[in-house]
């Protein structure tokens, strides 16, 4: 990581900065001129720069140093061909940035902060281009682990979208226009105060300070709102507890989870690091956590737990209601017991189990080992799909819940290191759009937010936007609010811009840039201090820096001090840039320890009415694992990613359950209206198995008009339906219609059809014979094995962490260069990603269990796929990879039909042509880009480990474990994947190669792959069969 | 003693055979001709713009994707190179037999034959992602390194199996053509066609030295393309054999190859003979419904055989107790393709036991019909192994359907259009049957007071 990289990546111009270009050398020019005559002139250059490179008016503007270079070029080029091509192209370092060396990746820690969400990333870039994001394994949040929509952010900043400079926006068409005329039309209405910067939580201390300072010169508020924001535990834990935080939730201390919708492995809060958490008692052992899951429709979380229990949307508070009620009342469990404020409460609820359809055993069973676990269990509730009119009433129950087990302080921290990025509330908006209407507000700035959008037309924001004087948006594309605004001044991307982020209270984590801004963008902050700088107003430390990253350095003298940290600053500030992260919270052992124990109101809980549940159907949003709130649509990598549950992409669809679809009369793809919210929309269904027969699920994050070429029309926004931000339990009415959409999904069936694939068996059966359920073949092989006497690179999947997140998949395209090809193509079968997460349903349809298999090339020692290249263009290598040779391929196919997993992707087309200018920046330099024909496949990474051998090389030494990381493994929160040379006895692979647990798929078939999978244990009773008998 | 049938009609005379036989290489085409010419040349002209498109934009046209990675390409190579077994089959093994009724089609299905096999040749190039490259299959001595092929791949076996059976074909079918070439040179009245042909006859005199290194010839050559008519579709069963796809994997393909290959040959042969037979009525006394019905017991004989092989299968699958395998057959016939099963199994084996009745193996409309089912059942068994079997093998999780585009459409209609102008061609460029080869069998049947 490089120190320098404050001054050379410095990404901010000077304010006030006009259109002209300073790096002309105007000074050594102009003496030439003053000095020689014309005739001189022309003698001089004749006798010394006949350059053949003169331009055609005769001005000679090539200076002698830039002669050479290009003589170098031209002499490279002279020699390959004797067209004269555009020299200017290829021009290298000549005097390359000292911390550069070609061919060699730098490192940046930076971090990205979205709607609360903060991650902390390492950011690789080469030449001086940022290619690939991976976590910040110092960051305690995330730390290694990225997920799928983070690491896609790399795409994002080339996106050929973007816009390239303000504009003015008249008639919903964009008006090229510069920084100073922006700011010449925009200030002069700031001074007439009544400003309103409408923003998602910005979690950036710095970047919040300057805010208020701004609203010191400048009257007016800073209002917060997430599309997908934490609003609901907020509200919750302040009528709980009084305070208005979200917690730190501490997965990794509880041995009994039980979520009631909220989905946090996949999209609620802060997935990677919850799954991350959740993973470290997730090993089989006898400490192996146990999750409980009560959700209408399938999530990841769902689909990962140990008991998975549907209810309707409405009913996920009597889910609560029903342990509470047989912790409490029946079991008469916990300090509250003899409460009769409570068990009146609570006597609302003595038919839960009946209402819910649920096996009060089952109940019954839930609650007594949560008791057991009291704790060292947690609760948890929360996300779109649980926001039904009584979502306070659930998050309160939950957190009686977790205070009734005593988890409060021990498996989640609302006191002492609380979460504090989740501002945004859906209040603040309602009651902006009031203000609006009433005219209050003269300039309104929408910032990183796109309410038009993500709010439902009943809210009236687009009305209300009409009163509003000035709006200017900050957004980075023309988008659905861009449209409706009167100036888009677009802010850098956040890979272009410096900044601050602040997760839990004391963890910080610094934003670099990595590089120079693509566009003529300037970031939010430079923009306000340009305009208090322009006006004079706002104190002198907002109105006096000459950039942005002076009023962050000047903010982060104050903080440093404020937090106590010893050492002068320069040397805390490199230290800072260089591991990414300030990390107050570990001080004397705080955020290792239990926090203090916050006292319950109960007051909040004794007020809970019991909801009512009468509507045949209830239509639920969800967020998905890609999209979000659909501020990524228009990322193709996203929109490529499969759902981890329905496969599904490009789309948007309605899940229904099995036996809903039989009940309406429906099949898959069959487009259904539905009204709900006050609003019909049409959307195809898909059949999803587990889901609640009266939920009708679907995901908000699709349906963006204007998100630009790659998300614009794609699927519906279902953001329409929650009139009210009611999200989850909406009354829908369904008429079927008689079209059909083909989804495209990546997956063609769903049963293992009683195979042995993914073997699953129960935690019990684990303990008492650790290869339980592995059935073993004897395998005679006619030929002696080849001896691998050096590296031996192989890989071990553990099914029992793997939550089937995805982030591996876009890992790897993100590394590996993967192409991107569309619905249609999907639709024809031609999905390109090298490693895939087959996910397989088993048992019953109504309510199946689910596994995922990551899925990529197995490296087999025999090869099925090596055997019948006629050009030999796939062999294997002395270190056991299976090798492609893309230039030898001839394009047989034969390789991909042998291929008993069928992880070889072919080009049917010339994919990359459809890259577009910027996009090809994203590309990753060590690997190869394919060309139409040839096949393609996993390498195991291969290009890190020669840069891994490289490095020992260097050093006279041999790699040693942990050296190499594939990028599916690099990304994966739960540390699912291991990677390494099996020769290495002591490395953690070939540990993990030999446990009983692993074993081989298909291993009948004597591939002998160099991929092994561990079984899937879940902590239940039995663990469920195709019905065929297990292989 | 067993009367011998007539096997060529009309009471002819030498010259009548050489007069007639010589007759459409003579006189410029009848209209008729060329109602069969001009469709079959616009249907080349359509298979030329396809596949130029294919080349030009890419593989994904067709409807090949993940997991059916091979599809109408391979299926119609299969299907053509099947059908090119029938000519040599009856030229050189029914020689060896001495099988005198061969005399009468034995030239026209040998052109079919290589016709058949050019057809097919084109297949295996165009489905590679990168055509212009195939060469890179070929062995030869080249300047980029060490690079060499992979013996071990059936698909360069197939490479030197179709290549080897599309050489001895054609020269065996040139050679067997020298003697009638000769005699067109000599009838010529035209320079040019005495240039051509002369040069064609290779200097024939029919001189006896002439005629007996052309005997022996013939005999040795017959004698190379045997064992090639049984190779190559046992080497192109190969291509599906060796792999370790369930339905692919069988020990049985070789010979359920080489049966299916006979057995669709014929179904073509006597669908052209029956063409031709209308198109040029004379041909009716060298073509006689006796050769045809010969053909027609081929037809249900080999036809046998497949059923046969068909039912085997799935006895294997059942016994060797692999459960993919016996999935993979079980979907073939209750699957998503049940209906292409059931056409190949419907036209390959139950349409054909109409023959066992002689008088439907003596109808021309009949056997037509028959052998035009007979040829689609054959493509169909193709589709049936190539399509079926990759569409769903050992992971569920990557089964997936086959995408039959308009490309797959127009090289199937295309190929047929390559293959039909070049025989039309043909016909009117080359002796279709063989003049020599009919005059000593001439008298056969019609008692032996006639012969001296």
């Amino acid at each position: 990581m490089n120190s320098n990289s404050g001054e050379t990546m410095s990404s901010e111009v000077m304010k006030n900065k006009s259109g002209t270009d300073s790096t002309q050398k105007v000074f050594w020019k102009s003496l030439e001129e003053k000095n020689h005559s014309e005739e001189f002139k022309k003698v001089a250059e004749r006798e010394f720069l006949s350059s053949p490179f003169a331009t055609e008016d005769g001005n000679d503007e090539v200076a002698r140093r830039d002669f050479l270079k290009l003589m170098g070029a031209s002499i490279a080029l002279a020699s390959t061909a004797c067209v004269r091509k555009p020299v200017d192209r290829i021009v290298p370092y000549a005097e390359h940035p000292p911390e550069i060396t070609p061919g060699v990746a730098n490192y940046y820690a930076s971090s990205w902060a979205y709607a609360g969400q903060v991650t902390g990333l390492i950011v690789k870039t080469r030449e001086g281009r940022p290619i690939k994001l991976e976590g910040n394994p110092g960051f305690p949040v995330n730390k290694n682990g990225l997920s799928a929509a983070a690491q896609a952010q790399i795409l994002s900043l080339y996106d050929p979208d973007r816009l390239q400079s303000p504009v003015k926006v008249e008639n919903g068409s964009a008006q090229k226009i510069t920084w100073d005329q922006l700011d010449e039309a925009v200030t002069p209405e700031l001074k007439k105060g009544s400003v309103v910067l409408l923003s998602s939580s910005l979690s950036s201390p710095s970047t919040k300070q300057l805010i208020g300072d701004f609203f010191q010169g400048f009257k007016g508020k800073h209002v917060v709102w997430d599309a997908i924001g934490a609003d609901d535990v907020i509200e919750g834990q302040k009528a709980s507890y009084g305070n208005s935080i979200v917690p730190r939730y501490r997965f990794d201390r509880a041995k009994m989870i039980v979520s009631f919708g909220a989905d946090f492995l996949g999209s609620w809060l802060s997935p990677a690091e919850f799954s991350s958490q959740f993973a470290q008692n997730r090993k089989p052992s006898s400490e192996m956590n146990k999750l409980v899951v009560f959700e209408s429709m399938m999530s990841l979380t769902g689909a990962n737990s140990d008991t998975r229990i549907q209810v309707k949307p409405s009913q996920t508070l009597t889910a609560v209601m029903a342990i509470l009620h047989e912790l409490i009342v029946t079991q008469k469990a916990s300090r509250y017991a003899g409460d009769g404020a409570i068990q009146k409460t609570l006597s609302q609820f003595s038919n839960a189990a009946a209402d819910l359809g649920v096996d009060s055993a089952l109940i019954s069973q839930i609650a007594k080992d949560l008791w057991a676990n009291k704790g060292q269990s947690l609760a948890v509730a929360g996300g779109l799909n649980t926001r039904t009119k009584d979502s306070l009433s659930l998050q309160v129950a939950v957190n009686f819940l977790n205070s009734v087990l005593e988890n409060d302080g021990k498996t989640l921290d609302g006191s002492s290191v609380p979460v504090v990025s989740y501002e945004g509330s859906y209040a603040a908006i309602e009651s902006l759009i009031a203000e609006m209407n009433r005219g209050d507000v003269h300039t309104l700035i929408i910032h990183r937010a796109n309410p038009v959008y993500a709010l439902a037309d009943s809210f009236g924001f687009k009305e209300a936007l009409k009163k509003v004087k000035l709006v200017i948006y900050t957004g980075g594309h023309f988008d659905e609010t861009a449209k409706l605004a009167h100036y888009v001044a677009p802010d850098h991307h956040h890979l272009e811009n410096w900044g601050d982020n602040e997760s839990q209270e004391g963890v910080y984590a610094i934003q670099q840039p990595t590089v120079r801004p693509l566009y003529d963008t300037r970031s939010l902050e430079l923009t306000f201090i340009s305009w208090a700088y322009q006006l004079d107003a706002g104190p002198a430390r907002l109105r006096e820096p000459d950039s942005w990253l002076q009023y962050l350095q000047t903010n982060w003298r104050d903080l440093k001090n404020k937090l106590g940290l010893a050492g002068d600053f320069e040397s805390f500030w490199t230290n800072f840039l260089r591991t990414g992260v300030v990390d107050t919270s570990s001080r004397n052992g705080k955020r290792s320890s239990n926090a203090p124990e916050r006292k319950f109101l109960v007051n909040a809980f004794t007020s809970i009415q019991k909801p009512k549940s009468d509507t045949a159907l209830e239509l639920v949003l969800y967020t998905s694992v890609g999209l979000g709130d659909g501020s990524n649509s228009n990322n193709s990598w996203l929109q490529e990613l499969p759902d981890p549950i329905t496969k599904i992409v490009w789309d948007s669809y309605v899940s229904i359950a099995p036996q809903t679809a039989k009940t309406l009369g429906v099949k898959e793809g069959q487009v259904i209206e539905i009204t709900a919210g006050g609003v019909t929309l049409k959307l195809p269904v898909h059949i999803q198995p587990g889901c609640h027969p009266g939920a009708l699920a679907v995901a908000v994050g699709l349906g963006r008009t204007d998100a630009g070429s790659v998300g614009s029309g794609v699927g519906v926004n279902a953001f329409q339906f929650a009139s009210n931000a009611v999200f989850a339990g909406i009354d829908a009415k369904v008429n079927v219609t008689s079209e059909k959409i083909e989804l495209a999904n990546t997956q063609g069936h769903h049963s293992m059809e009683g195979r042995q694939i993914v073997v699953q068996a129960t935690l019990k059966d684990y303990l008492k014979k650790p290869d339980a359920n592995i059935h073993k073949h004897k395998m005679l092989s006619l030929w002696p094995k080849h001896e691998y006497k050096g590296y031996r690179w192989a890989m071990v999947i553990d099914q029992s962490v793997c939550t089937g997140c995805s982030a591996c998949v876009v890992a790897c395209q993100s590394e590996n260069n993967v192409p991107v090809v569309g619905k249609k193509h999907i639709l024809d079968g031609r999905e390109m990603h090298w490693i895939r997460i087959d996910r397989y349903y088993v048992g019953d349809e109504s309510n199946p269990e689910t596994v995922f298999q990551p899925m990529l090339c197995q490296h087999c020692e025999n090869a099925p796929c090596e055997t019948v290249c006629p050009v030999l263009a796939t062999t294997h290598s002395d270190e056991g990879l299976n090798q492609m040779t893309y230039n030898r391929c001839v394009g047989t196919r034969y390789c991909a039909n042998n291929c008993p997993y069928k992880v070889r992707r072919f080009n049917w087309f010339n994919y990359t042509t459809t890259l577009k200018k910027p996009e090809v920046y994203a590309l990753n330099p060590d690997v190869t880009v394919r060309s139409r024909g040839v096949m393609e496949k996993c390498t195991f990474c291969v290009q890190r480990i020669h840069d891994a051998k490289g490095v020992a090389k260097d050093k006279g030494i041999t790699v040693k474990d942990g050296d190499v990381k594939t990028a599916c493994q690099e990304s994966c929160p739960t540390n699912a994947i291991i990677f390494g040379n099996v020769n290495d006895k002591g490395a953690l692979v070939a540990k993990t190669f030999d446990d009983p647990r692993a074993y081989s798929v298909l291993e009948e078939f004597n591939a002998v792959p160099m991929v092994k999978y561990q079984t899937k244990i879940r902590n239940s009773d039995a663990v469920q069969s195709d019905g065929k008998g297990a292989h | 003693m067993i009367k011998r049938e007539i096997l060529i009609e009309g009471n002819k005379t030498y010259k009548d055979i050489t007069d007639e036989i010589c007759a459409p290489v003579e006189t410029l085409p009848p209209k008729g001709w060329f109602y069969y010419f001009i469709p079959a040349k616009l249907g080349l002209l359509f298979y030329l713009s396809v596949v130029a498109t294919i080349l030009g934009v890419g593989m994904g046209l067709m409807g090949v994707n993940h997991p059916v990675g091979w599809g109408t390409d391979i299926v119609t190579f299969v299907f053509w190179v099947g059908i090119g077994h029938a000519g040599t089959l009856i030229s050189a093994i029914l020689f060896l037999f001495r099988q005198k009724w061969r005399t009468g089609i034995n030239r026209t299905a040998e052109a079919m034959t290589i016709f058949a096999v050019m057809t097919a040749g084109i297949f295996p190039l165009i489905h590679t992602g990168r055509p212009w490259l195939a060469y890179w299959l070929l062995p030869y001595p080249n300047q980029r390194g060490p690079l060499w092929v992979n013996f071990r791949s059936p698909l360069l076996w197939d490479v030197f199996a179709v290549s080897t059976y599309l050489t001895v074909s054609l020269v065996f079918w040139y050679i067997g053509m020298v003697p009638d070439i000769a005699t067109l040179r000599d009838r010529a009245k035209n320079k040019i066609r005495k240039l051509v042909y002369g040069a064609l006859s290779l200097g024939w005199r029919g001189t006896n030295r002439n005629w007996q290194h052309y005997e022996s010839l013939y005999l040795i050559l017959a004698g190379l393309s045997t064992p090639l008519v049984l190779s190559v579709h046992s080497i192109v069963s190969f291509d599906f054999a060796i792999s370790g796809l369930p339905g692919w994997h069988t020990t049985i393909f070789p010979p359920y190859f080489v049966a299916g290959a006979i057995f669709s040959g014929f179904a073509m042969v006597v669908t052209l003979m029956i063409l031709i037979r209308i198109g040029m009525p004379q041909m009716k006394d060298y073509v006689t419904i006796n050769h045809l019905e010969v053909m027609n017991k081929i037809i249900m004989a080999t036809g046998l055989m497949v059923g046969y092989a068909y039912a085997s299968e799935f006895f294997i699958a059942w016994y060797s107790g692999v459960e993919y395998e016996k999935y993979a057959f079980i979907n073939r016939a209750f699957g998503p393709y049940w209906w292409s099963y059931w056409i190949m199994a419907g036209c390959n084996v139950i349409i054909p036991q109409i023959f066992w009745f002689r008088n439907m193996r003596r109808s021309i409309p009949v056997m037509f019909v028959v052998s035009i089912f007979v040829n689609i059942g054959m493509w169909f068994e193709r589709f049936v192994i190539t399509v079926t079997s990759l569409h769903r093998d050992f992971l569920p999780a990557n089964w997936g359907m086959f995408n039959f585009t308009f490309y797959d459409f127009g090289v199937i209609i295309g190929s047929f259009g390559m293959f039909f102008t070049l025989f039309l061609l043909f016909l009117r460029v080359l002796p279709m049957v063989a003049m020599s080869e009919v005059k000593p069998v001439l008298n056969v049947g019609r008692g032996e007071d006639h012969h001296a």
